[in-house]
């Protein structure tokens, strides 16, 4: 069975380019538009693996990581910072957050996968 | 109009010199000293006016050069105020117009790039399929079809071994019956020396009948011997010659079975080597058809995997949108705070007439807090070096 991973970013066409690359490598794929709608979109959902951008309107990125890091079904849920932000200041955030990984914008999709198999739950 | 103006100023020190002269020499006498003063006061008189005229036109002259420079203050600074009145206009009504055109730009551009997007992964989506498909088929089924392939020739080699075999039995034992009709070339000579031998025991019966006939009386019991023997050997020929007709018979059939037999294993060899032929041929069909089948895949393969790199650079590509309408957001935001700070100092034109610099610097600074990307911080310090590579960090 396909795993499934989230994608949580403003940009439309962005999360269209990670949802066609996580795709043809066999996952499932589900979308929310900011941290805000990502948490009504997990909702108890069975999530392998989260990829959320840092900056987007209504909850940015680190705090939707502080708060699915307080959801008990969803504590040990491996997270993939993707954005352009690429100050270390900005990643000790994302770490301290909870993320596993932080990769910047614009990603090639094999390295995108290579993180993603790496990090992924069984 | 100068002359005119000071003349009061002159004439009266003057006219009261002259009229405390003339008051002096009226009341004290015109004798020499009081000639003396009131020429003095007299002078002075005329001294005071011209220095008081003097004065005054000097005066005179200043005030007039102060209403001129009053004048033309007055005109600078009504153009400052009409430059401070553009400067507002500037911040309330270019400034909404540069961010709305910027955001529209922005919108237009997002949303086309999203409808591409939708277009693209459409496109990945049927190529997948395409390709899934045509594996399928020509893919993985390739490499079945050579494994069948082989399988089947395997087997079709061994039903023409098997028809080889076959035709080959057929041949022995053709030549194991072709060895009866020998023995019936025996069996005919047997024939003949019975019939022979039956011949000479019937010339042998006759002449003992002969013999026992000459011997009269005596010879009367050897001659019904003889005649018996005689019955015999007439006997035995008739035995002889229905064993020949037998044989012959028998040989007659054997020959036309041989012959049968042998026009049927020509047929059948004709017929095995034609079957074997046409094994033959599907077989060479077939390898051609697996072969082209597994070129195809080849084929299929080398152009799905160009496709895949394709995909791969253009996903790339159109993450750049995402970063175009971050900077574009931000330029937006801070030209639309403009308004603000350049009514901050609008404001105190209007309130007191002072005029207070624009704060650029912390229109900067705000500007400079938004920024997201490397090369939004490297545009800003004027290095325009380009954007950053990707990377990944694990924690």
């Amino acid at each position: 069975m396909a795993k499934t991973i989230l994608i949580v970013d403003d940009s439309a066409s962005l999360r269209q380019v990670v949802s066609i690359a996580l795709k043809g490598a066999g996952y499932d794929v589900i979308e929310g538009c900011d941290g805000k709608d990502a948490l009504a979109k997990l909702n108890g959902q069975k999530v392998h693996l989260i990829i959320s951008d840092v900056n987007m309107p209504n909850m940015d990125g680190i705090t939707f990581v502080k708060e699915v890091k307080q959801l008990p079904a969803y504590k040990f849920t491996p997270i993939i910072m993707l954005t352009t932000e690429s100050q270390e200041a900005k990643k000790a955030e994302g770490q301290a957050a909870g993320a596993k990984a932080w990769v910047v914008k614009p990603f090639q999709p094999q390295q995108m996968l290579t993180a993603v198999s790496k990090l992924i739950l069984p | 109009m100068r002359s005119s103006a000071t003349f009061p100023y002159f004439a009266t020190p003057f006219g009261l010199g002259l009229l405390a002269a003339g008051l002096l020499l009226g009341l004290a006498g015109a004798d020499a000293v009081n000639l003396g003063v009131a020429a003095t006061l007299a002078l002075l008189g005329g001294l005071a006016g011209r220095w008081l005229s003097g004065r005054h036109g000097a005066a005179l002259a200043e005030t007039t050069a102060a209403r001129a420079d009053v004048e033309a203050l007055t005109g600078r600074l009504a153009g400052a105020q009409a430059h401070v009145d553009s400067v507002l206009a500037l911040g309330d009504d270019l400034a909404p117009v540069w961010a709305r055109q910027i955001e529209t730009g922005r919108a237009q551009m997002e949303q086309a790039i999203t409808g591409l997007t939708g277009d693209f992964a459409g496109i990945v989506q049927s190529l997948d399929a395409a390709v899934r498909a045509s594996s399928a088929a020509g893919g993985d089924a390739g490499q079945d079809l050579a494994g069948v392939f082989a399988r089947s020739e395997t087997n079709l080699g061994r039903v023409v071994e098997s028809l080889h075999g076959a035709v080959r039995h057929k041949e022995e034992t053709m030549a194991e019956i072709k060895t009866l009709l020998d023995f019936i070339g025996e069996l005919q000579q047997m024939a003949a020396a019975v019939a022979g031998i039956a011949d000479q025991t019937n010339l042998l019966a006759l002449n003992a009948a002969i013999e026992a006939a000459r011997a009269g009386e005596a010879g009367r019991g050897f001659a019904v011997v003889a005649d018996e023997v005689r019955k015999l050997s007439t006997l035995s020929k008739e035995t002889g010659n229905r064993i020949s007709a037998k044989v012959d018979t028998i040989n007659t059939a054997i020959t036309g079975a041989v012959r049968a037999a042998e026009q049927t294993a020509a047929s059948d060899a004709q017929a095995f080597d034609t079957a074997g032929a046409s094994i033959h041929a599907v077989l060479a069909d077939f390898r051609g058809l697996a072969e082209g089948l597994a070129e195809s895949s080849g084929i299929l393969r080398r152009e799905s995997e160009d496709i895949q790199a394709r995909i791969a650079g253009a996903l790339v590509q159109l993450q750049f949108q995402d970063r175009v309408s971050q900077i574009l957001s931000h330029a937006r935001d801070n030209i639309a705070s403009l308004p603000g700070y350049i009514q901050a100092g609008g404001t105190d034109v209007h309130a007191d007439g002072g005029v207070r610099a624009i704060d650029t610097a912390r229109l900067l600074a705000d500007l400079e807090r938004t920024y997201a990307m490397a090369e939004e911080r490297s545009n800003h310090d004027g290095d325009t070096s380009g954007a950053d590579d990707s990377e990944i960090t694990f924690f």
